[in-house]
């Protein structure tokens, strides 16, 4: 589904922030991104939401290849995501319901099927009862719910997902986790990005640990292997 | 036999429906819409963006206000100019623009040698007309135009000689004219002769004078309206860059995203050009009274043209084409500056 070959990134300070990183996520995977904060996890992820494009390399998403996409195709490419931030970046001057309607807005779905979409989507992620309320007055556990259900109401065949669990505290980071294996197992390639190690053990799938932009570990994890 | 196959075939296309709906609840799908519902939520997300905009607008009234105030001055300017123009235009409208030769006769000139004199500029092939106006006909026409006719009822004798209105055939070539006149004023019957052409010039060089100002004054303050709502749009922007950083990456392509802003503009100039013409409007009411009391003491009765239909629709629809290309502007360059591209 996606595969990275020999991709450098290379910023304008000169910077190597991703080096020759070659890897291969099959589809329906759920996937683990470590690392300490400035290993390039965030690069990679911004490689694959099309934020930014690799300076060598090649990178392909189902059967698309990044480096060909035009600008103007780009948003279109990235309504196949579902993308979920640390900060989950809703919007404070809108409802709930229309936070997560948003990517379906901009595709031009009618307001029948955004209803019912949204609906489903808030009622995976348990906050159906919360559609009408401002995000802001919701807990940080309850935003990043929001969060996830906008992420995934256009059914995206891959969820990217950057420090998700960043500012929630383990029960609830759990909790989140959990979200994400259930979206796996109905068939989504998941990617989450994460340094908190602990939780990644816990959730026993493959992880891939990056270290001053290059790729220095992919396995499965559990709390004995996993580098400091 | 016939029924029997129908129902195969029914329970064919059912098994065939219910697999396709199986396929397509199990895992992830791309989420597709037709083409339909693509053009209806293009223009609902139109008119959901135009009512937006409109809420946008009076939500900060007094910042909105001003916005089109300053544009409402800006137009209005030219626009005036343009209106004093044509109700100059208007005022001057009994001159007719054609160049015309008055030949004053002397005094004591007999009526049988007018009479052959008139006859033989007639046959002048560099003249196209002539009009002879008696003593007493000159006299009539200054009562009637003038309101002076109580100051000639004291006069003992008529004081006005005879005069020739002579219309020249050749118009363009001023120094053809200027001969004309000078061989008409070589002649013995002749008093006078006055050749009104440079008046009659000198007042269509200085309405076209007018004209080309107001047009430059329209371009260089439409620039202005121009950058006045680049600049607010550049703000409204800057203003909600983190909606649109986040449109972008739910996949909101840069059209979705400029959308609104356009909207914006267009309020901007629709409102700027109402206010312009209303300006305008106010301009001419006050003036109104002062020139009607002016006219009448001309013994005219003349008044002030205002602002018509046709200026209201043109400066709106100015305006509001002004206000969309600036807010195009604005919102082309500085979305595509927002990251995500």
């Amino acid at each position: 589904m996606i595969t990275f070959d020999h991709v450098n990134k290379r910023y304008a300070s000169g910077q190597d922030a991703l080096a020759r990183v070659s890897l291969e996520i099959p589809r329906g995977d759920m996937v683990f991104i470590t690392g300490h904060s400035g290993a390039g996890k965030s690069t990679l992820l911004r490689l694959l939401t099309a934020i930014e494009r690799p300076t060598k390399g090649t990178i392909l998403v189902a059967g698309q290849n990044l480096n060909r996409l035009r600008n103007h195709q780009i948003p279109y490419y990235r309504r196949n995501l579902g993308i979920v931030f640390q900060n989950h970046q809703l919007l404070s001057d809108r409802s709930v319901f229309d936070n997560i309607a948003l990517p379906l807005s901009v595709t031009g779905c009618n307001r029948r099927e955004t209803g019912r979409r949204v609906r489903a989507a808030l009622d995976k992620v348990g906050l159906l009862h919360k559609e009408k309320q401002n995000p802001m007055v919701l807990s940080g556990g309850e935003q990043q719910r929001v969060g996830i259900a906008r992420a995934v109401v256009n059914k995206p065949a891959i969820l990217v997902a950057d420090e998700p669990t960043g500012n929630l505290d383990s029960q609830l980071s759990r909790e989140i986790m959990q979200l994400f294996a259930d979206f796996n197992a109905v068939g989504v390639t998941v990617l989450v990005a994460s340094h908190d190690l602990e939780l990644v053990a816990y959730m026993r799938q493959r992880v891939l640990t990056l270290q001053e932009g290059q790729l220095i570990y992919d396995g499965v994890a559990s709390r004995e292997v996993l580098p400091n | 036999m016939k029924y029997s196959q129908t129902r195969a075939a029914q329970t064919q296309r059912r098994n065939k429906a219910a697999a396709e709906k199986r396929a397509r609840s199990t895992g992830a799908v791309v989420a597709r819409t037709g083409f339909g519902d693509l053009w209806r939520s293009w223009l609902g997300h139109h008119r959901e963006m135009a009512v937006e905009s409109l809420h946008r607008f009076f939500v900060t009234p007094m910042a909105s206000t001003l916005t089109a105030l300053v544009i409402a001055i800006a137009l209005a300017l030219p626009a005036a100019l343009q209106l004093g123009l044509l109700n100059f235009q208007r005022a001057v409208a009994g001159w007719d623009g054609q160049p015309q030769i008055s030949v004053f006769l002397h005094k004591d000139a007999k009526e049988g040698a007018v009479r052959s004199y008139t006859e033989k500029l007639r046959e002048d092939p560099a003249i196209a007309e002539v009009t002879y106006i008696s003593p007493e006909m000159a006299l009539a026409e200054f009562e009637r135009a003038s309101g002076l006719g109580e100051v000639l009822m004291g006069l003992d004798n008529n004081p006005l000689p005879a005069v020739l209105l002579l219309r020249p055939r050749d118009l363009q070539d001023s120094a053809k004219l200027q001969a004309l006149a000078e061989k008409l004023d070589a002649q013995a019957l002749t008093d006078s002769v006055v050749l009104d052409l440079a008046w009659v010039q000198r007042l269509t060089q200085l309405t076209q004078l007018g004209q080309r100002l107001s047009a430059g004054l329209a371009v260089l303050l439409s620039l202005g309206v121009i950058l006045i709502v680049i600049n607010t749009i550049r703000l409204h922007i800057e203003n909600r860059r983190e909606e649109i950083r986040v449109v972008k990456l739910v996949g909101g392509t840069n059209a979705f995203v400029r959308r609104p802003f356009l909207y914006s503009g267009l309020c901007y100039g629709l409102a700027g050009g109402l206010l312009a013409w209303l300006l305008l409007l106010a301009g001419v009411l006050l003036l109104s009274g002062p020139v009607a009391g002016l006219a009448s003491s001309y013994d005219s009765n003349y008044t002030l043209a205002g602002p018509g239909l046709n200026d209201f629709l043109g400066l709106t629809a100015g305006a509001a084409l002004l206000g969309l290309l600036g807010a195009w502007l604005a919102a082309t360059r500085h979305i595509r500056a927002i990251e995500p591209c």
